[in-house]
């Protein structure tokens, strides 16, 4: 027997999720959760914080879906939301930091050759300092200019050229030591 | 070679990465989502109810003050301030040609109807004989009203009181008011030593007066607080 999924298209979850219909939410739930934990863990090491700002991220979906006009894409929607809760936790935790350095090198555009896996680069992101490790995030993850990143966290647009070029560095040369380690072993 | 092709690479990697998250995420959410929806529910109601709570509230004040203010002129009116008596009778009124201090001094039972007033005045028909007031109302200052029964031992002094009578003109026969000027000295008046007993003013219209409603409650307040007493008492001794 063949079952035929009625609720199939996003946009009709929306709008039986608009109606408080758990059924639209659950399906909306489980098609965006384990993307919108992956955003989270980007920004917190504790996986089970990053659980929290997505429940709480999603309760937040949920209570706003009316706001969303359907112009881009649902997804990119709730992302959005997701990057704001986790600044927003790491304003409340005090972990964002930023001092007005706006000194910053040029880009040198190094080629990273690099066979780490996805955790392993998760990991030396997660050594970074929770500014840099804000600003890389919004920058070369999410896609955020820097006068975005700069209106969103409350810094100069220098500020944020800065922590990204001191982020870039500092991860080149983590990337450089797991290299020297790596081949060292090798 | 493409500018920060690793940064590229990872973008894609991380946006596509998926953690699942664990099973009681969303009974957490579930439950969450539950209790917004009761409190958007319940909200309307709530905000009736207290809306209609201070509604009533202000009503409840409003009439309150009405029923205590509508009560407050028949209080005042049985107070000493503000009286006005009407000349009822002849043997009220003073004797032709009488001044005022003839009045204090002669007859001490109608000084009723004598107008004692705090700022100095010139009036025209102190005289009640020849100069007839228009409307027949004399105003007695509440510090100076001495009663019926009080006013002997409290007359005003004679040399306070300074009346200032034009001579009558004989032709004024037809009832028009001459010009009679009295200038009465009253602040010395004010400071006599009369004295106004409350209580008797107000024993003399007790019986005029209707019981007020909070007079009822009191009298009932206490009436039962009698009765649950004696049947305390009567308890109590069984």
């Amino acid at each position: 027997m063949k079952v035929i999924n009625l609720h199939n298209d996003e946009n009709e979850w929306i709008t039986l999720a608009l109606e408080n219909n758990r059924h639209a939410q659950l399906q909306l739930y489980t098609k965006f959760a384990p993307k919108m934990l992956s955003v989270c863990r980007q920004y917190c090491k504790d996986l089970h914080q990053a659980e929290d700002i997505m429940i709480t991220a999603f309760m937040k979906v949920f209570a706003n879906l009316k706001h969303f006009q359907h112009k881009g894409s649902f997804e990119g929607w709730i992302r959005r939301i997701m990057v704001n809760e986790c600044i927003s936790f790491l304003r409340v935790q005090k972990k964002a930091r930023f001092m007005d350095d706006e000194t910053y090198f040029e880009e040198t555009h190094n080629q990273i050759e690099s066979q780490l896996t996805l955790d392993e680069i998760q990991f030396l992101i997660d050594q970074l300092p929770d500014g840099y490790k804000m600003v890389f995030n919004l920058y070369c993850i999410e896609g955020y200019k820097h006068h975005e990143i700069a209106e969103l966290l409350n810094i100069s647009e220098g500020t944020s050229k800065s922590q990204l070029s001191h982020a870039r560095k500092m991860l080149q040369q983590q990337l450089n030591l797991q290299k020297k380690y790596t081949n060292g072993t090798e | 070679m493409a500018p920060n092709n690793w940064e590229e690479q990872i973008k894609q990697c991380f946006q596509e990465r998926e953690i699942q998250p664990s099973a009681q995420a969303w009974d957490r959410l579930d439950a969450m989502l539950t209790i917004a929806e009761e409190k958007k529910t319940k909200r309307p109601f709530g905000v009736y109810f207290r809306y209609m709570a201070i509604a009533a509230s202000v009503l409840a004040f409003l009439s309150l003050g009405f029923y205590f203010t509508s009560n407050l002129p028949e209080l005042e009116a049985n107070t000493p301030t503000g009286v006005t008596q009407k000349e009822g009778s002849e043997s009220q009124s003073p004797p032709a040609g009488a001044t005022v201090n003839e009045l204090h001094k002669g007859t001490p039972a109608q000084t009723e109807t004598v107008a004692v007033q705090p700022t100095k005045i010139q009036t025209n028909g102190v005289n009640s004989k020849s100069t007839a007031p228009p409307s027949n109302k004399r105003i007695i200052n509440q510090q100076a009203i001495p009663t019926t029964e009080s006013y002997a031992a409290t007359a005003v002094p004679a040399p306070q009181t300074v009346v200032q009578i034009q001579p009558m003109n004989p032709q004024n026969t037809t009832g028009v008011t001459p010009k009679t000027d009295v200038a009465v000295v009253q602040p010395q008046l004010a400071k006599t030593n009369i004295k106004v007993d409350a209580s008797s003013l107000l024993n003399q219209v007790d019986g005029e007066l209707n019981q007020t409603f909070r007079e009822r409650m009191f009298d009932r307040l206490n009436r039962n607080y009698q009765s649950a007493k004696s049947a305390l008492a009567t308890r109590n001794q069984e």
